[in-house]
Parts: C-alpha cells; structure tokens; sequence
C-alpha cells in the first residue's frame, strides 16, 4: 500500500478512536442512569409491597380481635346458658352431646383470656397476641390455663413465625443488590498526544460497551425482582381474603346467635323454659359451629404456605 | 526551537508501523467487543421480556383462580345460609346441623389448598392446558 494512503487511512482510523474516546463517556453515563433507575424502581416497588405487608398485618389483627369480642359476647353467653341448664335434662342432654366437658372447659378459659386479653387492649399489652389469633386458630391458645400465657403463646407465634415476621415488616430478602459492577464514570481530562488518544478511545469504549451490559443485566435483574413482588402482593390479596371470608362466616353465624339470643330472653319466663326451648338447643348446635370457625386458621401450623405455594408455582413453572 | 521539538517527536517509519498496528488492533479489538456486548444486550432483553412474561402468566393465573376459588366459596357458603336459615324458621333441626356442618367444613378448607392441585397441572406433561 503505497504510504500516503496508509498515512491517511491511520489519521481516520485516529479520528474514529477520539470519537470513541467521546462516545464511552455516553455510553457510561447512560449504563449509570439504568442503573439509578432501576435502583429507584425497587425502592419504589418494595415500598409498595411494604405497604401490601402492614395492610395484611392489620387485616389479621382486626381479625384477631373480632375474634376476642365473640368470644366475650357470645361464647360467653353460651357458657353462661350452659352452665345455667346444667341441671336440665333436655338441653344438658344436647349440650353434652355437643359439647364434652373438656370443650367447656376450654371455652371456659377461652372466654375469661379473652375477657382480660380485650382489657389489656385498651393497655396495649396485648396487642401483639392479636394478629397471632388472627392468623392461627383461637381455641387452643386462648384455652390454656392463663391470659399470660395465652398473650405470651400468640405474641411469641406472631413474633417467630416466619410469615408473620415477614408481614410485620421484616426486610425482604429479595433486595437488589449492586451486582459487583463498578460503573466508573471516564471523564477525559487534559489533552494527551494524538495517537494515544486513539487508541486510548478504542480502549475506554470498550469498557463502556461492558459497563452498559452489566448495567441491562443489573436492569433485568431488578425488573424481575419487580415482577416477582406483584405476585407476592397477590398471594398478600388471598390472604386478606381468606381473613375476610372466616370473618364473614363468623359474623353470619353471630347474627343468627344473636337473634336466637334476642329471642330466649324475650320468651323464657322461668329457668326450666329456658333451658328446654328450641331456641336454646338451637343456640347450642350454632355455638359449637361458632367455636368451629374461632379455631379456623389463616395461615397454616407454621404459617408459611402462601410463601409455600408461590415458590411451588415457581418451581412448577421453572421446570416447563 | 522547532527544529528541537521536530527532533523529538519525529518517529522513525518502524515506529510508525508499530502505531499504526496497534491503533489498527485497538479498533478491531473494540469492533468485536461492540458486537459482542451488542449480541449480549439483546440476549438480555429477550432473556428478560420471556421471564417478566411468564411472571406476569403466574401472576395472573394466580388473582384468576383466587377470583373464582373465593366467588365460588362465597356462592356455597350463601347458599347453605339460605338452607341454615329456613332450618332456623320450620324448627328443621337436622338442616340446621347439616347446613351449619357445611358451612364449617367449608370455610375449613383453605382456598389454597386448591393450588396444589394448580401445581400438579404445572408438572403433569398431559395438561397441555390448565382452566380455571
């Protein structure tokens, strides 16, 4: 090649490399504002499922004491009327066949716990064994022989249960983490001899090529952390809805309670009237069903199957 | 004073070819790690729209069957209210107790056990499509 020609051919090829040189600060300050926004992205995404976690919380709190006032209304007039008709042939025949002593005696329990547990609210001292009750079922833990310990079982279940731990607010192990990328900004400075400047530029470019790979990686791994949340907030939704629905059951059968209440009250003249109504026996059945629904859980006995259930989906799907 | 400076930069034609081949090997080597990290680039972003596309399915089969499972949970349990109640007005105490067992067994059963069933589909090769 003859050498004007190569000589020309470098000063464009050392053109090319200066521009490159320029081009790498471009491309790094592009990879940087990926990279801030998806930073910014996962903050605002675990803020919103924060907020998905305290409103689920809630819900099972609320839960745990609407709970607490059945049983200091209508559980306790059940065992009230219970121990009332004890003597009564026909209601003490169906309560019994209901009811065993050991029940009673529990929702005995049960009933005064929560008597002192709905007066501790007003306190404070037991607002962590709400969201436990909410979550769990009642019986067993409002049965045992005293409110501390009662208080003590529902906080400690709420406390070191996976789940709830996670739905107090706990931190989300699913942060975005840096990725190990350095994203060093190159800022040209000073004017450095034409050839080194070229060769210089090639170089720089391609570091900022592999910046802004690093940064679409860092990106795609955020997006999907992103995604993975929305799920997680769905699987949050069903367990609000499945407090909801227990809720609603209980409060159905309440009301049903209530009316049965309302009418005994009003139609029993003497104790043995009382006891042998058809309102009574019907108190009873509805009782026991109430007692049923108190002791149904959320969540299940250790509390993680919505995690469960999300992973195995993942798993199922992963495997395709 | 030129002449001084002439003299010190002034490469010889060997030092020329040297730089002239190392500018030649800096831009091929940045031409092929452009087109190597372009390639990556779009591997990623595919990679990421097929992922963010299947958790988005996931998502969305999940609210679908949690939609229908609660509806339709909600639809019994009305149902063996209305029973519940008119065991309650003609003093039926059998469809009292039967209604009232329903109710608990149905609310017993957590909506979420379904999804294992949901799961099982996932890894059958036979189900070539889930319904809900």
């Amino acid at each position: 090649m003859p050498l004007p020609l190569l000589i020309g051919g470098a000063i464009l090829l050392a053109g090319v490399g200066v521009k490159k040189g320029y081009d790498a600060t471009e491309l790094n300050d592009k990879a940087e504002r990926i990279v801030n926004r998806a930073k910014s992205d996962h903050y605002d995404a675990n803020e919103r499922l924060e907020l998905k976690q305290e409103e689920t919380n809630t819900r099972l709190e609320t839960l745990g004491e609407f709970k607490i006032k059945i049983f200091t209304t209508d559980i306790h007039y059940l065992v009230e009327a219970i121990k009332r008709c004890k003597d009564s042939a026909n209601s003490e025949y169906l309560s019994k066949k209901i009811f065993t002593e050991q029940e009673l005696n529990e929702l005995n329990n049960s009933v005064n716990n929560s008597l002192e547990i709905q007066k501790g609210l007003a306190s404070g001292a037991a607002a962590g064994a709400l969201t436990g009750l909410g979550a769990y079922g009642a019986v067993g833990a409002l049965a045992s022989a005293s409110t501390g310990t009662a208080i003590a079982g529902l906080s400690g279940a709420a406390a070191t249960n996976a789940t709830l731990a996670w739905l107090g607010g706990g931190s989300l192990a699913a942060g975005a983490g840096g990725g190990g990328m350095a994203l060093g900004t190159m800022v040209l400075g000073g004017l450095v001899a034409g050839p080194l400047l070229a060769v210089g530029g090639f170089v720089m470019n391609s570091a900022a090529e592999e910046n802004l790979t690093q940064a679409r990686e860092y990106e795609e791994d955020v997006d999907i952390k992103i995604e993975e949340m929305n799920k997680t907030k769905s699987v949050l939704k069903s367990i609000r809805g499945r407090a909801s629905e227990v809720e609603d059951a209980i409060l159905e059968i309440s009301n049903r309670f209530n009316q049965l209440v309302v009418n005994i009250e009003q139609t029993r003249r003497k104790e043995s009237d009382f006891c042998k109504s058809e309102d009574m026996n019907k108190l009873i059945v509805m009782g026991k069903a109430l007692k049923n629904l108190l002791d149904i859980p959320v969540l299940d006995e250790n509390g993680k199957e919505n995690i469960r259930v999300t992973s195995e989906i993942n798993q199922a799907i992963t495997l395709e | 004073m030129l002449k001084k400076i002439s003299n010190i930069t002034k490469p010889s034609p060997a030092q020329a070819t040297q730089g002239i081949n190392i500018l030649i090997d800096a831009w091929k080597e940045n031409k092929k790690i452009h087109e190597v990290e372009t390639t990556k680039r779009a591997d990623i972003q595919a990679r990421k729209e097929v992922e963010l596309e299947r958790i988005q399915s996931q998502t969305k089969l999940l609210e679908l069957y949690f939609e229908n499972v609660f509806s339709e949970r909600k639809q019994m349990i009305s149902g063996m209210f209305d029973a519940l109640d008119r065991g309650i007005e003609t003093d039926n105490f059998d469809l009292i107790q039967q209604s009232l067992g329903s109710i608990v067994a149905i609310a017993k059963e957590s909506p979420l056990a379904g999804i294992q069933s949901l799961v099982n589909d996932f890894h059958d090769p036979d189900v070539k499509q889930i319904t809900i």
